[in-house]
């Protein structure tokens, strides 16, 4: 019996790939479940790292925030504490039974002003020194003090009101109770000027009174104009105006959280002339001692929500 | 005789300095400071001053009088001026230069 030699099947290149790719795809299939789970895990790592690293930061920032505020606000209240302290100790120099000397009180006076001139109408106390003065031997000596620093005072409210507001000058005549024209040239029984800010214009209008050339104060009139809606808004004052009023204290409230102030700059009462600058500026540079009204402040908060809104809405309400 | 003499010119000395008063502040012309170099003039009757604007158009002027004075300029060919008050203290006046149809006008701001 003879058998018949076996017939090996004809392999051609595609065969023989087979055989070999057939181990080696399992291998690579390996490597590459290996390599895409080692990316992965490594990829959640560094991101796990990251998130880390930002939380880290962001509490570090957030102590630093709080530690930065609780320092200030220890500060502040130390510093009100020290304040608190010192004017009680000097206001108890003028109302306290105590001997005190003239010399002190003038210290005591300018210790008040250089510290508190934002917060207190000094003027009583400015007035009660001269009125004490009046038989001291050194009566000019002290008094060039008093009005020194109340000068200094004005200037640095000045400054500050400048920056936010609108001023202007002018120079009255006692004797004719006039002012000097802008140009010089002329007389005129009042000023008036047009002034805008922040959107609102108002007229205003000053008049001079009276004068008191022993107190160095003139009596003012101002009267201020404004258009609302339809209608004119007047507001109008009366007051003596001396060196002792201080713009950021003694002022006008305006609506729309404004100011004007009248600062008298010199008094001359040998030529019967007086120098004064008119300030119209914005509530926030007004001194602490006044509290907002609440209507003023929530119409400024609506305001701001409005704007605000407004912002927000103007992109998205553009035709694309 | 030198006494005297030296003792009158020491007094007028000082009672000029008790008496010198200061006008200070800027010129501007549509809003921006004057140019540097602007001669300013005080007469104040018998004595009078002069100065130039520097380079932010600011001036000073100091002389030994108060009261009324005149106060002028030289710009553009014109020599507008205005009336001031000088007091013991010094007084700030910020002015404004207007050039209408060539005629130039000097006024307090």
């Amino acid at each position: 019996m003879s058998e018949s030699p076996e017939r090996r099947p004809v392999r051609d290149a595609w065969d023989k790939a087979d055989i070999i790719l057939k181990p080696v795809g399992g291998l690579l299939t390996a490597i590459a479940v290996a390599v895409l789970g080692f990316w992965t895990s490594s990829f959640l790592r560094d991101r796990e790292a990251r998130e880390a690293a930002l939380r880290e930061r962001m509490q570090t920032s957030e102590t630093n925030a709080r530690l930065y505020s609780e320092l200030v606000s220890k500060r502040e209240e130390s510093e009100s504490a020290l304040r608190k302290d010192m004017f009680t100790s000097i206001i108890g120099s003028f109302l306290g039974s105590g001997p005190t000397t003239i010399e002190q009180r003038v210290l005591n006076v300018e210790l008040l002003v250089y510290n508190f001139h934002e917060s207190l109408n000094l003027k009583p106390l400015f007035l009660h020194l001269e009125r004490q003065l009046k038989a001291n031997p050194q009566r000019a000596e002290y008094l060039a003090r008093l009005n020194r620093v109340a000068e200094e005072v004005s200037k640095k409210q000045m400054l500050v009101i400048e920056e936010g507001g609108v001023t202007f000058d002018a120079t009255a005549n006692l004797k004719t109770l006039s002012f000097l024209a802008p140009d010089g040239a002329s007389q005129s029984p009042f000023v008036a000027r047009e002034l805008v800010l922040d959107g609102v214009r108002r007229n205003l209008k000053v008049e001079v009174l009276g004068s008191d050339p022993d107190a160095s104060q003139l009596q003012l009139r101002v009267t201020v104009r404004t258009e609302q809606g339809r209608g004119i808004e007047t507001t109008s004052a009366e007051f003596w105006l001396g060196y002792f009023d201080f713009p950021m204290i003694d002022n006008i409230r305006l609506s729309n959280d404004q100011r004007l102030a009248v600062v008298l700059n010199n008094f001359d009462a040998g030529h019967q002339s007086a120098d004064i600058t008119v300030a119209y500026f914005p509530g926030k540079y007004s001194g602490l001692r006044e509290k907002p009204y609440y209507d003023e402040v929530l119409a400024k908060l609506l305001a701001a929500n409005r704007s605000a809104a407004a912002g927000v809405e103007t992109p998205a309400s553009k035709p694309r | 005789m030198r006494t005297v003499l030296l003792f009158g010119v020491i007094l007028l000395a000082l009672a000029a300095e008790a008496g010198a008063a200061e006008i200070h502040g800027t010129v501007s012309e549509n809003g921006k400071p004057l140019p540097q170099g602007v001669s300013l003039k005080l007469d104040c009757g018998a004595t009078s001053a002069s100065t130039q604007t520097d380079q932010f158009g600011s001036y000073s002027l100091k002389v030994a009088a108060t009261g009324e004075c005149r106060l002028s300029l030289e710009y553009k060919g014109s020599k507008p001026s205005l009336t001031v008050t000088l007091y013991e203290k010094p007084s700030r006046y910020d002015l404004v230069v207007k050039d209408e149809a060539g005629k130039v006008s000097l006024g307090r701001k």
